[in-house]
């Protein structure tokens, strides 16, 4: 193993739904490699299979089914499902698929409906697909602490709307795929990555300016980059990021503008 | 076996008709009235099968994901043809080629973006083949791979227990 690397990794940001880290002591080919796993090459589930029952909306059954599989479904951490075409059952079945079911009509609805609401659309929602798998189920966006209780704001992605009359029924098979395939099946929304800036201050050359020097040097940088000791008065690197382009971002690039002009 | 076989969605269904009640001379090649590339009818032998494939179970075989043509022309070259690939693991695979010394060229192209395969060529100094490269490759990365994925459970572990402290600390 004579170009054995490794990397190492730390990390800047975490949340829930969200994570920034440096990786360091690798190729850039490395970095590249996980954006686009992940973007492309993570197996999720999204609906594959539509069957409309009834569909007298204005949306057409197809516009409808395309619109299904755009929604992103959610499943319990550590589900797992087979690829469909890897599964013995000879059609779907539980190992390799959920089946979603909706069932909206503008009158079932608008019936519970306050008086001056009742000729208004009725909204069908993602919240309005009912699955047969309890661990997988479409996105929510309120927190996980908020998903099942009375307190969520969240409606859910809107599907359609209904007119008067109108009536959307129809099944819906979600299926396990990666975004390769089509781009329903990527569990991002963002994966990217930047190259870190390396900043490195000239010891020797700094002890030669004086303290005034050191000011107006952490002063003078536009993106504020530089900060100084208050004790000992040595400058060091304070936002490194900050020397980037798009960090400093607008504000400066009129402020540099507006000198100009005048 | 010089002539074609049915599928295998089909070889299951034929294989479930097995023992036949038809005498032995419909069953023979010879008797056959049609024959097309793809089947035989109206039906094919037995032995027109691999056993896996007379399964009820049988999954249809895994196709061929990686070929190695030697170049006719350079020697210690040639290209490595990977199916299903694209530039995650091209650009992957040439820049962990290109760090080993015994390699002298290594390059990677997609030769056309509706073909989803990709070509990897390598050339090496005559101290290995192009074969001993790429599984040096292939094996340092998936190492590097597997430490990568420790390293970054391990970080998040710890990230996420920093967090806790600060929260039960305030």
């Amino acid at each position: 193993m004579p170009n054995l690397r490794a990397p190492q990794v730390e990390i800047v940001d975490l949340r829930e739904d969200f994570v920034e880290f440096v990786l360091s002591n690798t190729d850039t080919s490395v970095a590249n490699a996980l954006r686009r796993v992940m973007i492309a090459e993570v197996p999720t589930m999204a609906i594959d299979l539509v069957t409309i029952h009834d569909n007298s909306s204005v949306l057409q059954d197809e516009f409808l089914s395309h619109r299904l599989g755009l929604i992103p479904l959610a499943a319990d951490p550590g589900v797992q499902y087979e690829y469909n075409y890897d599964c013995d059952c000879e059609d779907y079945c539980d190992k390799c698929s959920a089946v979603f079911t909706l069932d909206v009509s503008w009158d079932k609805k608008a019936l519970g409906r306050p008086e001056h609401m009742q000729d208004q659309p009725v909204h069908v929602t993602s919240a309005d697909l009912v699955s047969s798998d309890p661990r997988l189920r479409a996105v929510h966006f309120a927190p996980s602490d908020q998903t099942n209780s009375d307190i969520s704001q969240d409606a859910g992605i809107i599907i359609a709307k209904l007119a008067k009359g109108q009536r959307m029924q129809l099944t819906a098979v979600a299926k396990k795929g990666i975004a390769k395939e089509h781009a329903k099946w990527s569990p991002v929304a963002v994966a990217t990555y930047k190259f870190e800036p390396v900043i490195e201050i000239n010891e020797e050359k700094e002890a030669l300016l004086t303290p005034e020097q050191k000011a107006e040097f952490v002063e003078i940088c536009p993106a504020k980059v530089y900060g100084r000791d208050e004790k000992s008065g040595t400058i060091f690197v304070e936002h490194r990021d900050m020397c980037m382009w798009r960090r400093t971002g607008r504000y400066l690039r009129r402020r540099w503008w507006s000198r100009l002009l005048r | 076996m010089g002539r074609g076989r049915l599928g295998s969605a089909g070889a299951t269904e034929a294989a479930s008709l097995f023992p036949f009640p038809f005498s032995k001379a419909l069953l023979s090649r010879s008797s056959s009235p049609f024959e097309s590339q793809w089947c035989t009818y109206p039906f094919p032998k037995e032995s027109d099968f691999r056993k896996e494939e007379l399964s009820i179970a049988a999954a249809p075989p895994r196709p061929r994901r990686l070929a190695y043509t030697p170049d006719t022309k350079i020697p210690h070259a040639g290209t490595f043809e990977i199916i299903k690939e694209d530039h995650t693991l091209g650009n992957l695979l040439r820049m962990q080629l290109l760090a080993d010394r015994q390699v002298r060229f290594a390059g990677y192209m997609q030769p056309h973006p509706l073909e989803n395969k990709i070509h990897i060529k390598v050339q090496t100094n005559g101290d290995n083949t192009p074969v001993d490269a790429l599984s040096a490759a292939t094996e340092d990365l998936s190492q590097e791979m597997e430490g990568l994925r420790e390293v970054f459970q391990e970080q998040v572990a710890a990230a996420k227990h920093a967090a806790e402290q600060e929260q039960f600390g305030s």
